[in-house]
C-alpha cells in the first residue's frame, strides 16, 4: 500500500477536462497525478518531475501522443517507463497503424491503449498492471 | 504483358512492366516500391497464371483495394483500379481493340446471318466521284464531327443522351425513332435509356429487343429488315397495312465492355437503311462510347470525393462528440466522487465540466445545423454599426477577462443594407470569438464596418494578435478543419465563408505571423436596396 501512495504519474492532455477525469480516476486509486497541456511541455515535465508512467493523448495541437511518444523512447536520458496512449479507435478515418508498422517506424510501441471514453475501472486497472511489471 | 501505371503517389506518374511476379511495397527490395506510412514492407503481390494475373495481400496493415473493394486476392482485369495506401495504380493488360463487326440480317424474328460486310471490297468499288455520294460522306463527316465535339465534352450523362439521340436523328433523317441506352449510369445505378420519336404523339416501338441482345452480346452492329415476304404473318394479318421496318443496332464498346446501344428504325420505303449507314453508325458508336466512358469514370470521381468528403466530416463529428462525452462523463465521475464523500468542492467542480461540455456539444450542434441549413437569407433593411456593437458587446466579458480591448468602429453615413442579421450576427460572433481567443493580455481586437469601393459594405474584424501561418491560413475555412485541438468545431469559420456567399459576397482573410490578422467580409448591394444613409 505504502509503495503504490509514491507512485507518481504524467498526464499529457491538451483537455483540462479530460485530465481532470484522468486525475480523479487515478487518484481515487492512490496515485499522485501531474499534467502537461501539450506535447513539449510533456517532454520538459516527464524529464522534471520523472513519472513512474506515462499517460499520453494522442491527438494533440503542436506534437501529437505519437511524436512525443517516440521523442521520450529517443532521449537516451530518460527511464523506460510505461506509456498509455489515450486514444479514440479508428482515429483517422480508415487508417490504422499495425504494431508491425509502429514497430518500424519508431523501435517500440507504446505499452498500452486505453480508448476514449475512458473506463474509470479500464484505466486503473491497465496502470496497475503496467506498475506491476 | 502487362503494365502498372502508378497514377497518384509520391514519385508522381510512373509505368512499370510487369513480367511473371511483382512484389509491391514499401521495402526497397520489392518490384514496385511505395512509399508512405500506409504501406506495409511487403503490402502485395501480383502473379500470373496462364494468362490470368492476380493480385494477392500480404498481409498488410491497410489493406489492397481493387475498384474500390478490399481484397484477399483477385483476379485482374484490363483497367481494373488498386489502391495501396496513398497510391493509385491502373492495371493494363494489352488488348488487341475489335472494332464491332457489322452483321446483316433480313428476319428480325430469327435472325441468320445472311452476310459480312467486307469494308476492304466496298472501298475498292469506289473509283468514280459520285456527287451524291461526296454528299452523303460529307454529312456523315459532319455527324462524326458533332458526336466528337458535343458527346465527348459531355460529362453530364443526361446532356449526353440528348447529343447522342440529336446527332442520330441529325445523321438519318429518315428515322421514325432513335434509341439510346446506357448500362449503370441512371438513377441509382440502373440503366438509362431514352427515345426520340419523329412523331411525339404516336407509341415508340421502343428499342427492339432481339437486336440488342445481339448486339451487346455478340458485340456486333445490325442492320436488320421485317421480311417484304409475307410467309411468316399470321393469315389474319392485312399486309398492306404492315410496314416495311428497317432498324439498326450497335453496341458501345470500350475495351471488349458494353457500355450501352444506340438504335434507330425508320419506316419510309424509300430510303431503307444500308450498308453505309450501318457503317457511319458503328464509326458514331466508338465515339459516343468514349463518351460514355468518359462520363462513367467522372461519375465514379464525383462520387468517391463526395463520399470521401462525407467520411471526413462524420469522421470529425464524431471524434469531437467523443472528445465532449470523454469529459461529460470525467465531470459525472467527479461529480459522483463528490456526492459519496460529501465534498462540496468536487461537486462543484464535477458540475461546471458537465455544464461546459453539455453546452459545447449544444453548441457544435448549432452550427452544424447553422451550416447544413439550406434556407437562403431572410434580409431586412439592417442598421449594421448597431449589429456589430451588439455583437461586440458578447465577447467583452472574456475579453476583459484576458485583458484585451474590444473596439468598434463604423464608418458614418454607412448605406441601409438589406442583411439577414441573424446569421450576419453570427457570422461576426464567430470572427470576434476567435481573435479574443487567439490573443493575449494588451491586445487590440476591432470590429467595424466601411462602404465597400465597388459598392456595398466591408464588415471587417481586426486583431494585433499572433497571427496565422500561411499553411494554416490555406486551410482556414474548409469545414472541421481546426487548429484548436479537441475543443474546436472547426465549423465557425466555414459558417462566415458561407454566410458571405449567401449575401453575394464572399470573406478574405490577411494575415502575418507576428504582426496580427484581419478578416473582411463583402456584402455587395442587395438588389433593391436603398441609398439612403442609416443615422
Amino acid at each position: 500500500m505504502a509503495r503504490k501512495a509514491c507512485r507518481k504519474i504524467l498526464v499529457v492532455d491538451d483537455e483540462p477536462d479530460a485530465v481532470e477525469f484522468v486525475r480523479a480516476v487515478l487518484e481515487e486509486a492512490g496515485y499522485a497525478v501531474v499534467s502537461a497541456a501539450d506535447g513539449e511541455a510533456g517532454l520538459r515535465a516527464a524529464r522534471d518531475q520523472k513519472p513512474d508512467l506515462i499517460i499520453l493523448d494522442v491527438q494533440m495541437p503542436g506534437k501529437d501522443g505519437f511524436t512525443v511518444f517516440a521523442d521520450l523512447r529517443a532521449d537516451a536520458e530518460l527511464p523506460r517507463v510505461p506509456v498509455v496512449m489515450l486514444t479514440g479507435v479508428g482515429e483517422r478515418l480508415g487508417i490504422s497503424f499495425s504494431a508491425q508498422d509502429m514497430g518500424d517506424y519508431l523501435g517500440q510501441e507504446p505499452d498500452a491503449y486505453v480508448e476514449k471514453p475512458v473506463d474509470p475501472q479500464v484505466l486503473q486497472d491497465t496502470v496497475r498492471d503496467l506498475l506491476i511489471g | 504483358m502487362a503494365k502498372l501505371v502508378v497514377v497518384h503517389g509520391e514519385a508522381g506518374r510512373r509505368e512499370l512492366l510487369i513480367g511473371g511476379e511483382a512484389t509491391l511495397g514499401r521495402s526497397p527490395a520489392c518490384d514496385v516500391v511505395l512509399l508512405g506510412p500506409l504501406c506495409s514492407r511487403e503490402h502485395a503481390r501480383i502473379t500470373r497464371v496462364d494468362s490470368a494475373y492476380y493480385i494477392e495481400d500480404l498481409g498488410s496493415a491497410n489493406g489492397t483495394v481493387v475498384n474500390g473493394q478490399t481484397v484477399r486476392k483477385a483476379q485482374l482485369h484490363d483497367g481494373d483500379w488498386i489502391s495501396i495506401g496513398d497510391h493509385q495504380l491502373t492495371f493494363l493488360v494489352d488488348d488487341d481493340f475489335v472494332a464491332p463487326a457489322p452483321a446483316f440480317l433480313l428476319d428480325e424474328a430469327t435472325p441468320t446471318v445472311v452476310d459480312t460486310f467486307d469494308l476492304e471490297r466496298e472501298i475498292a468499288r469506289i473509283e468514280v466521284v459520285d456527287s451524291r455520294a461526296v454528299e452523303r460522306y460529307r454529312s456523315q463527316l459532319a455527324a462524326v464531327k458533332e458526336v466528337a465535339e458535343g458527346a465527348c465534352g459531355a460529362l453530364d450523362v443526361e446532356r449526353l443522351v440528348d447529343v447522342i439521340l440529336r446527332v442520330l436523328v441529325a445523321a438519318y433523317p429518315q428515322s421514325d425513332n432513335v434509341h439510346a441506352l446506357l448500362l449503370g449510369l441512371g438513377k441509382g445505378g440502373g440503366d438509362l435509356g431514352r427515345s426520340s420519336s419523329r412523331d411525339a404523339a404516336a407509341r415508340s416501338a421502343g428499342m427492339s429487343s432481339t437486336l440488342l441482345r445481339i448486339a451487346t452480346e455478340e458485340q456486333r452492329a445490325v442492320l436488320a429488315s421485317d421480311a417484304a415476304s409475307d410467309i411468316r404473318f399470321e393469315d389474319a394479318q392485312s399486309i398492306i397495312g404492315q410496314n416495311l421496318r428497317s432498324i439498326m443496332c450497335c453496341p458501345l464498346l470500350v475495351r471488349s465492355q458494353v457500355l450501352g446501344a444506340i438504335q434507330v428504325d425508320t419506316t419510309d420505303p424509300g430510303r431503307p437503311f444500308t450498308a453505309d449507314d450501318l457503317q457511319l453508325l458503328i464509326t458514331i458508336a466508338g465515339q459516343m462510347a468514349v463518351a460514355a466512358e468518359n462520363a462513367r469514370l467522372h461519375a465514379e470521381v464525383v462520387a468517391q470525393q463526395r463520399l470521401a468528403a462525407v467520411g471526413q466530416a462524420v469522421s470529425s463529428v464524431a471524434h469531437c462528440i467523443k472528445n465532449a462525452i470523454n469529459s461529460l462523463q470525467g465531470g459525472a465521475y467527479i461529480l459522483d466522487l463528490g456526492l459519496k464523500k460529501s465534498e462540496a468542492d468536487r461537486v462543484a467542480k464535477g458540475w461546471e465540466i458537465v455544464k461546459r461540455n453539455t453546452a459545447f456539444m449544444s453548441d457544435l450542434v448549432g452550427d452544424m445545423l447553422a451550416y447544413c441549413r439550406k434556407a437562403p437569407p431572410r434580409r431586412e433593411r439592417t442598421d449594421i454599426g448597431l449589429l456589430l456593437k451588439e455583437t461586440a458587446a458578447l465577447v467583452q466579458e472574456t475579453a476583459a477577462q484576458k485583458g484585451i480591448r474590444v473596439a468598434w468602429a463604423v464608418e458614418e453615413s454607412l448605406p441601409a443594407t438589406r442583411v439577414d442579421p441573424t446569421a450576419l450576427k453570427r457570422a461576426v460572433l464567430n470572427l470576434l470569438t476567435n481573435a479574443v481567443e487567439a490573443c493575449s493580455e494588451g491586445s487590440h481586437v476591432e470590429v467595424g464596418a466601411r462602404r465597400a469601393e465597388e459598392g456595398g459594405i466591408l464588415v471587417v474584424v481586426s486583431d494585433d494578435g499572433p497571427g496565422i501561418p500561411p499553411e494554416v491560413r490555406e486551410r482556414l475555412f474548409e469545414p472541421f478543419f481546426t487548429t484548436k485541438g479537441s475543443r474546436g468545431t472547426g465549423l465557425g469559420l466555414a459558417l462566415v465563408r458561407k454566410v458571405a456567399q449567401e449575401h453575394g459576397g464572399d470573406v478574405e482573410v490577411e494575415s502575418t505571423v507576428g504582426s496580427g490578422t484581419t478578416f473582411r467580409i463583402r456584402i455587395p448591394v442587395a438588389a433593391q436596396e436603398d441609398e439612403t444613409a442609416v443615422r
